[in-house]
């Protein structure tokens, strides 16, 4: 079976920043997460997925099809749903209008059935009540919610989500992994996020990013196991770990190169991703 | 976020056909239509310009009534409709709406082509006047309009002011796609209006001012002889009839409105068919323009 998306040394330039080195991996079906620093290239490699961007070089296929030809990308377009990192809003419209806006521009044109989708995708994402209101009286993580019911539009088959939960707080975040759980059983899901605890807890497949490649493909345990016996805890910080912190029973966790005899803890994702980046990853959590 | 078994209305995103996006401008047309009617600078519009109607329909000594329904009255209503149509078309720019929208099979030039076709809706509002004051002054039967008792009934020059007003919002949607700068409608608009007022007061002459989307052919005879009545102070003689009709006007304005729309659509991306029709358009506007001078 065909992948969702097929990326082959994919390349994207801004004058002479390479934001893209030719990067190559598939994404199937389920919810794949992209992390990275900033400047990684996760936005420039999910804004080329949702033919946003057009790559600079490489090879890209996007449900089966090439979206350089116009007429594929508009097949693509159709069955594509995305929420971009900045999404942008209609100040002055209520959320309804701004939803139903975005829908006629999914060609959703006739009227009663629109209207019944957008207040469909308003109350999937908890929105039903405030719907009629005014975006520029909606809470930051409302706004982003919007963002998300117009990225649900018509059912796609391919869900391209840039940084979905920057700004919900943390029921919401627990109900858009409920959602995007589900939306997953039957489609295509791609993230890009700062929140590890959300690729551990969704994602099937993690690819993490950092200057323009991709550094790892594999699983969320995958990643955690490159941090295997280099997660350890002790009284006192200890001077060769990466990364090093005070935790709440008053003891150090460290991740680096444990000591011998050290009392080793079992790698979460962050820790695996901490030791795929080292120093430029310290730099991101510590930001 | 708690509704995850919601049932999709599959209707609302049937398969697609090559109509779709054609169906979609068309659905953008009404939603912007309505919106731009509705906007508070076009409410303001439409309220100036019937109390100017009222106002000139006043001052019969002058044709008052012939003033009103030829459209000069409208002026106030086509410059609202220049700058509501501009703030429109730089809506997606001041929400930063443009990679959203990228992702979406309408492109952009479908949303141009929308807010264009939405002027529909104004110049609809200025036939409405136009039919408004048909009833109120009377018009149907012919206007007194002389001091001395004259009554012509209006003509085709009554299209000028539900055209000049579409003309307007051709010019807003054009600048904002070419001056995409939130204060150009609003420049434009007052501009227009120093321009506009002079040539459509009875005071001034100039053949310059038939370039101008609203004209008042009574002022505009330019290069009328002396002797005629207009010339020396009797004026209801030489409004109609004797002096330029505004039969190449009205060419004039339905080709830059055109021209003004395929200006705005081509901002969006070259297309050979916007090209030919901005060609097109443009030796319209270059022949019914010089044709129109009296």
């Amino acid at each position: 079976m065909e992948p969702t998306v097929k990326l082959a040394g994919v390349e994207k330039r801004y004058g002479r920043t390479v934001a893209l080195a030719g990067v190559s991996f598939d994404i199937a079906p389920g919810i794949t997460g992209l992390l990275g620093p900033n400047g990684a290239g996760k936005t420039t490699l999910l804004r080329i997925v949702a033919t946003v961007l057009a790559p600079d070089g490489g090879r890209l296929r996007v449900l089966g099809r090439d979206p350089g030809g116009a007429g594929e990308r508009l097949e693509i377009r159709r069955r594509l749903g995305y929420m971009p990192q900045e999404p942008g809003f209609y100040r002055n419209f209520t959320a309804f209008e701004f939803v139903d806006y975005v829908a006629i521009l999914k060609e959703m044109t006739d009227r009663r059935p629109r209207h019944a989708e957008v207040r469909r995708v308003l109350e999937l994402v908890d929105l039903g009540a405030v719907m009629q209101r005014k975006i520029k009286t909606l809470s930051g993580g409302m706004r982003r919610r919007v963002a998300l019911a117009q990225a649900l539009l018509g059912e796609p088959e391919l869900l391209v989500f840039d940084e979905p939960t920057a700004g919900l707080d943390p029921e919401q975040r627990l109900r858009f992994r409920q959602l995007l759980s589900h939306l997953a059983q039957d489609r295509t899901v791609v993230l890009s996020t700062h929140q590890t605890e959300d690729v551990a807890a969704l994602c099937q497949r993690v690819v993490v990013m950092n200057e323009g490649t991709a550094l790892f493909d594999g699983t969320v345990r995958d990643l955690a196991e490159l941090a295997r016996d280099k997660v350890w805890v002790a009284d006192e910080r200890a001077a060769g770990a990466h990364l090093s912190w005070r935790t709440a029973e008053g003891r150090h966790r460290h991740v680096g190169r444990a000591p011998a005899g050290a009392e080793l803890l079992a790698p979460t994702l962050e820790d695996g991703y901490l030791m795929l980046l080292g120093g430029r990853a310290r730099e991101d959590i510590a930001a | 976020m708690t509704a995850v078994h919601s049932t999709p209305a599959d209707v609302a995103h049937p398969a697609a056909t090559p109509f779709m996006l054609r169906h979609a401008v068309l659905a953008l047309a009404r939603t912007e239509g309505a919106r731009l009617v509705w906007h508070p600078v076009m409410l303001a519009g439409a309220a100036l310009s019937v109390a100017f109607s009222l106002a000139f329909a006043d001052a019969t000594d002058i044709g008052g009534d012939y003033f009103a329904l030829i459209g000069p009255t409208l002026l106030p209503l086509g410059l609202a409709t220049l700058v509501a149509a501009n703030l429109a078309a730089l809506r997606s720019r001041r929400g930063g709406t443009g990679e959203l929208y990228a992702a979406a099979p309408a492109p952009e030039h479908a949303r141009t082509l929308a807010q264009l076709l939405a002027l529909v809706w104004p110049a609809a509002a200025a036939v409405a006047l136009v039919a408004v004051g048909f009833a109120w002054f009377g018009a149907w039967d012919g206007l007194d309009i002389t001091p001395a008792g004259r009554t012509v009934t209006p003509g085709v020059e009554v299209v000028q002011g539900p055209l000049a007003v579409a003309t307007f919002g051709a010019l807003g949607v054009a600048l904002a796609r070419w001056v995409p700068h939130p204060g150009a409608g609003a420049v434009a608009a007052v501009a227009l209006l120093v321009f506009q007022m002079p040539f459509m007061t009875w005071n001034l002459q100039g053949a310059g001012g038939w370039l101008l989307p609203l004209v008042n052919p009574h002022r505009l005879a330019a290069g009328v002889d002396s002797s005629w009545p207009c010339a020396t102070g009797q004026a209801w003689p030489c409004i109609f009839g004797e002096l330029a009709p505004l039969g190449w006007h009205l060419a004039y304005l339905a080709a830059l409105a055109v021209l003004l729309g395929a200006a705005a659509l081509l901002r969006d991306g070259r297309r050979r068919t916007d090209g030919v029709i901005c060609t097109g358009a443009a030796a319209v506007v270059l022949v019914a323009g010089t044709l129109q001078m009296p």
